[in-house]
């Protein structure tokens, strides 16, 4: 098979080892490389893969032929033809192997390239030591690791637009309803080479792509058991006419704990409640967000009429502080936002936004959504709490009202017509875990906010 | 025993009896036996929880051992290892009101930890003789992972318990499930083979897996971190260790941390050594070998990946076979307390005594010629005859050019020879170039001559 020629992983044993592929060991060591190299005046020094190899398999790849002003990350960069190849494109590079090698530093020299070189495994890489980039090259490296999961959960978080994902696969990549499987090698299996140890199908490959928390994957084909694949962090932009209203979210919750607070470190999920006026959704038709990175809803139901209920992982790399939750539909603009703290402390998530207050809102009651008891609400499944509030502008509707909970913003879900008093009612979801307690809630209207009023949450 | 200190209190009975009444509508997911002989009913019966157990070869007395119990749920088996004289520590990644209940019913002593099974480390739940890792592997997003977490925590035995997709005839592979697939359940995420699964507990680093059972798609499999006891009359002779060495730097540190392996070179006059005849050893713990290579004659070599869990520090490595006994020791450091060898300063010589050693060969130790290109992995290995009885790699001073250069590693090959591994130096002109050694106790040996012939660029 083709992968045989792959020497990756051959810096374990000595060439004069019982190899099942010796000749291209020989081969390697007497080009003394991996990637061929074009130097300015035209020589070349020469490696196992020739430049139109390098060429053809980054052509596999939507990657802009102009990255002026880009970061650009190569994993696993081996003697630098990527690296290099994309500084040519304009991009500031950062290359990472997990052993150095002699000929990336020899070539960055003939070469002049200011390429950045480090020697560290994928899995200790992470944004606070070696910052974000907007593409990640991510070629060859999959498969030769124990954790491959973790290492596409690094390589997302690390990436804040495009990776560039190419892997040994098992099969040929024909049947996109493959069931996913991977198999797995405990000793020298693939290749008679010991540090390879995962081997997905072409769909696992996909699915692992997409399970760790890009917004979108593309396989873009399968050369001779290399799938090349495209993972993007954002969703496109919008095609065409908006043709549906934007949906309406009225509640945003952790789908463990049903709470607000989010954890970046662990596998967390949003659950993000809607309405929508576009009827017989499917997955495909629901494109979450989070902060600026979208991702792919791995569960969507109908809550009754047009109400629906999406689950999609918390993007990996978001900084700890607020972000924006929201979603759009197929041919709509993106909805209202709600705000979900990550990795932020109690007290933080006690606070809301600066906002102008003594707007002239005020609160005159706050009671339970249900039983109407006064400020107080009880807490659990289809826990509401109900406000009549003054002083909200004669065009307020519901779209540009919430409720403050502490710091927890409650989309308005029903917003009544003033009463003989002139009071309007506002009906709010709290989240189905909140934590009994006293707390503090105000009502807003576009940037402006009431004096708050204390509930005690049972 | 907590038990006995309950029963017949005339409280603790009205408080069960209420209790059994209030939880026996709440949908426990074990059973758990009450002292007084009431059971609470849960998913899983008494009966079918006892059979589960007593298929691992579990002992009856635990008096002074610790035992883990990982993914506890409402606990039956942990307080059932208390039972039986363990101090139990049970685990689970999120809290169980009924686990409490049943604590407090019992009146057991077990310490219930809210934890990621990727939060369980020595320092932070410490060492256990027993770990019993139920139904919790295909829970995992990195499945090797956690085993590792497992291993490293585990001084002697862990009882592995999981889903698996097969009976036992298909080969190593694991499903993957992207959303509900499995059960309409979205926490599961990988599905091993029986075969997968045994493979995965070895490659996490226990020295025996055997598998105890299959049957209904559950596997059970015992997982030993030691080897069994060597021969009393061994039938083969006892190998001669040379070296242990970190596959990427050829020094004998290692990062646990990092996708490191160990290369163990060895001398072994059994014809035709298999892997699977092959124990060897890190301090008291068992290591497998990935790969086992025979390189000429009696030499060998195998590949392992260090035992997880090491403290920083020296560790000694040892092998035998399955019918001989063990080797002598050679000292692998895990980083973190000696610098690395490069910057390891040679003792100042004493007292002459020793008479000078004899180089009788120098070759690169890719190509075994004295024919340098300068390659990456090209060591000058300088095997000579000394006397002393014992030598270490800080008491040989190796010399290029009559320049110092560091000793990489030292072995011990037998009858009075021994190989001192270094690197060429930067910046060496084309030719011939002269190598000596001495002891910090001999003057310095004859030079033999190697030669420096860079690869050129086409």
């Amino acid at each position: 098979m083709a992968f045989m020629g792959e020497m990756e992983a051959a810096v374990g044993l000595p060439p004069s080892t019982a190899d099942p592929d010796r000749r291209n060991l020989e081969e390697l060591a007497r080009l003394g490389g991996y990637h061929s190299i074009e130097l300015p005046d035209g020589h070349v020094i020469p490696g196992f893969h020739s430049v139109e190899d390098s060429r053809r398999r980054l052509a596999q790849f939507p990657v802009p032929s102009d990255l002026r002003g880009k970061r650009a990350l190569d994993i696993g960069a081996w003697d630098g033809w990527f690296t290099f190849e994309l500084e040519r494109r304009g991009a500031q590079v950062m290359a990472v192997d997990s052993t150095p090698i002699e000929r990336f530093r020899t070539a960055r020299e003939l070469l002049g390239s200011r390429a950045e070189y480090r020697i560290e495994d994928v899995c200790r890489l992470s944004p606070a030591q070696i910052g974000t980039f907007d593409l990640v090259m991510f070629l060859g490296v999959l498969y030769h690791l124990k954790h491959p999961m973790l290492a596409l959960e690094k390589v997302c978080e690390l990436s804040t637009d495009m990776v560039c994902v190419e892997s040994f696969v098992t099969d040929d990549g024909s049947d996109p309803t493959a069931k996913p499987v991977m198999e797995f090698y405990e000793t020298d299996e693939l290749c008679g080479q010991f540090d390879n140890w995962v081997g997905p199908n072409t769909a696992c490959l996909l699915a692992m792509c997409r399970s760790a928390g890009f917004a979108r994957v593309q396989l873009e084909s399968v050369l001779d058991h290399r799938a090349h694949v495209t993972c993007y962090r954002h969703w496109p932009e919008i095609e065409g006419p908006q043709d549906s209203a934007a949906p309406y979210l009225t509640s945003v919750e952790n789908a463990a704990t049903r709470g607000r607070e989010f954890s970046g470190v662990h596998d967390d999920y949003v659950s993000i409640w809607f309405k929508s006026s576009r009827a017989g959704l499917t997955a495909a038709d629901v494109f979450p967000r989070v902060g600026p990175y979208g991702s792919h809803p791995v569960y969507l139901r109908n809550t009754g009429e047009d109400g629906w209920q999406v689950n999609c992982k918390l993007p990996p790399g978001l900084a700890p502080g607020w972000h924006a939750a929201t979603v759009r539909t197929t041919g709509s603009s993106w909805g209202n936002s709600v705000r979900i703290g990550v990795d932020i402390s109690a007290a933080e998530r006690r606070q809301r936004p600066a906002q102008a207050e003594a707007s002239g809102i005020r609160i005159a009651i706050a009671t339970d959504g249900k039983t109407w008891e006064r400020n107080l609400v009880h807490t659990g499944l289809g826990s509401c709490i109900s406000l009549w509030v003054s002083g909200l502008p004669e065009e307020a509707a519901r779209d540009g009202v919430a409720v403050w909970l502490d710091g927890d913003d409650l989309p308005c879900v029903f917003l009544s017509e003033p009463d003989p008093q002139g009071l309007r009612q506002i009906n709010a979801m709290l989240p189905t875990g909140a934590q009994p307690g006293d707390c503090s809630v105000s009502a807003s209207f576009r940037g402006t906010l009431s004096a708050p009023v204390p509930v005690r949450l049972a | 025993m907590p038990a006995e200190r309950a029963a017949g209190d005339p409280t603790f009975h009205e408080l069960v009896q209420k209790q059994v009444a209030l939880l026996s509508t709440k949908g426990w997911y074990h059973s758990i036996e009450l002292p007084d002989g009431n059971v609470i009913q849960g998913m899983i019966g008494v009966d079918a929880l006892k059979q589960r157990l007593a298929a691992f070869p579990i002992p009856a007395d635990l008096s002074g051992k610790r035992v883990l119990d990982v993914g506890a749920w409402t606990g039956w088996c942990s307080f059932e290892m208390e039972r039986r004289g363990a101090q139990v520590v049970a685990v689970d990644c999120i809290e169980f009101e009924e686990f409490r209940e049943a604590h407090r019913m019992l009146g057991s002593q077990v310490d219930y930890r809210i934890l990621d099974v990727e939060e369980l480390t020595p320092e932070s739940v410490g060492l256990f003789d027993y770990v019993l890792f139920f139904g919790v592997l295909y829970h995992l997003r990195n499945p090797l992972l956690g085993l590792e977490k497992i291993c490293a925590i585990t001084k002697d035995t862990a009882f592995v318990e999981s889903f698996v997709t097969d009976d036992g005839s298909a080969p190593c592979t694991m499903e993957f499930y992207e959303t509900n697939e499995l059960g309409g359940q979205i926490d599961n995420w990988f599905g091993p083979t029986v075969q997968c699964a045994a493979a995965l507990c070895r490659s996490a680093g226990f020295a025996r897996v055997h598998l105890e059972y299959v049957s209904d798609r559950r596997a059970g499999l015992t997982c030993r971190r030691r080897w069994d006891a060597p021969p009393a009359h061994p039938a083969e002779p006892a190998p001669l260790l040379y070296s242990a060495v970190n596959n990427r730097t050829n020094d004998i540190q290692f990062n646990p941390g990092k996708d490191e392996y160990i290369c163990v070179y060895f001398r072994s006059d059994v014809p035709g050594l298999t892997r699977d005849r092959l124990r060897i050893e890190i301090d008291e713990y068992g290591a497998p070998a990935l790969v086992l290579v025979n390189l000429r004659g009696p030499e060998w070599q195998a590949n392992l990946r260090a035992p997880p869990g090491l403290a920083a520090g020296p560790h000694e490595v040892r092998l035998r076979t399955s019918e001989s006994g063990y080797s002598n020791r050679f000292q692998i450091w895990r980083a973190g307390l000696i610098p690395r060898g490069a910057s390891a300063p040679p003792r100042e010589p004493c007292e002459i005594t020793e008479p000078a050693p004899v180089i009788y060969e120098v070759t690169n130790g890719m190509t075994d010629s004295a024919i340098f290109q300068g390659h990456r992995n090209e060591y000058v290995c300088c095997r000579f005859r000394a006397p002393e009885p014992t030598l270490d790699r800080e008491s040989v001073i190796l010399q290029i050019d009559d320049a110092t250069r560091p000793v990489l590693f030292l072995t011990d090959l037998g009858g009075g020879c021994w190989q001192a591994n270094s690197r060429l130096p930067a910046g060496l002109k084309p030719g011939p170039h002269s190598v000596r050694l001495r002891t910090l106790n001999s003057i310095f040996s004859d030079a033999a001559e190697i030669s420096f012939r860079p690869s050129t660029l086409s």
